[in-house]
């Protein structure tokens, strides 16, 4: 898609996709990618995963396409990586991708899309499909505000 | 045919007497009217992406002629709920020019009904009604009366230049 009123920018960027939702980090904050074999299972708080069989001590999340937490690990979610700013959390997705020395055109997120609160206000086109720009510390801050998605 | 709904509106208006609008229902027997030269083209089965965070209205960004369009649900954003479908049947591509010597900017609405095409006379105008619960201000440039009901003319650039 061609763009209106774009930025260039050039670097490394991972993407990562939570079921639909598509977001676009750069790669300084996010962590090494592990496979999530066996799954991540509803652990002690709504929201909060942990490892089936205790291997990983490790707390898990799964975000929601809404930037809920979901109660449980969604079957589509094999990779997980942490973000580097809390090695202590594994963040579950559906799709890992890292893209290096990638050349991205950017276009601002309509104000009218754009929510009070909302991370997003930025956006890419991947693949024929909008990627979201977001921060790992915006994104965290996003779903614990949101909180368990339900319908997630 | 309703007799207060000329469907040759296909033919040029006749500035000062009679003008050409878009009918578009946004509610039960409630209706907008749009300029027919905002009004682009319809797509049937629109699949909007979603936006997370964004406002209840918005139902995300639409694929259009190489660009990504907002898309809203026009009751859901009237009546500050939420829309009753995140899948329309139809979605009407609107454009309008931010300020003057500006590109044109576009936006979709969500529609649950093909827009019609009505020719209004100037003896139609009216006021906007004050009682309905909306907030036509700003949002509305003028009104006129049909089948009855007050039609509040949208300003489209005021709707979907909003930010929230």
């Amino acid at each position: 898609m061609a763009s209106r009123e774009t930025d260039s920018v050039r670097g490394n960027f991972v993407l990562l996709r939570a079921g639909s939702l598509r977001l676009l980090l750069p790669q300084a904050e996010v962590g090494a990618a592990i496979y999530l074999e066996p799954r991540p299972v509803a652990g002690t708080a709504p929201g909060l995963l942990q490892s089936p069989d205790g291997e990983d001590a490790r707390a898990f999340f799964a975000l929601s396409p809404r930037m809920g937490l979901g109660r449980q690990c969604p079957p589509d979610r094999f990779v997980g990586a942490p973000f580097t700013n809390d090695p202590a959390t594994v963040w579950c997705w559906s799709e890992l991708r890292v893209m290096i020395d990638a050349s991205l055109q950017w276009q601002p997120l309509p104000a009218i899309l754009c929510g009070s609160g909302s991370p997003l206000s930025s956006f890419t086109v991947l693949d024929n499909e909008p990627v979201f720009a977001c921060g790992a510390d915006a994104l965290l801050a996003a779903a614990l505000t949101r909180g368990v998605d339900d319908e997630a | 045919m309703r007799p207060d709904v000329d469907l040759s509106a296909g033919a040029s208006a006749q500035p000062g007497t009679r003008a050409i609008a878009r009918l578009l229902a946004w509610a039960p027997g409630r209706w907008v009217a749009l300029p027919p030269h905002t009004t682009l083209e319809v797509i049937e089965r629109p699949q909007p992406v979603a936006v997370p965070g964004a406002p209840r209205h918005a139902l995300g960004l639409l694929a259009w002629q190489r660009q990504w369009l907002p898309m809203i649900d026009l009751r859901a954003l009237l009546e500050n709920g939420a829309p009753a479908s995140t899948r329309p049947p139809y979605a009407l591509i609107v454009a309008w020019q931010p300020a003057p010597g500006a590109r044109v900017a576009h936006g979709a609405l969500a529609l649950d009904a093909l827009p019609e095409t009505v020719s209004v006379d100037d003896s139609a105008a009216c006021p906007l009604s004050q009682d309905d619960g909306i907030e036509w201000t700003g949002r509305a440039l003028a009104c006129f009366s049909h089948a009855g009901r007050p039609v509040p003319i949208l300003d489209t650039g005021s709707l979907l230049n909003a930010s929230q």
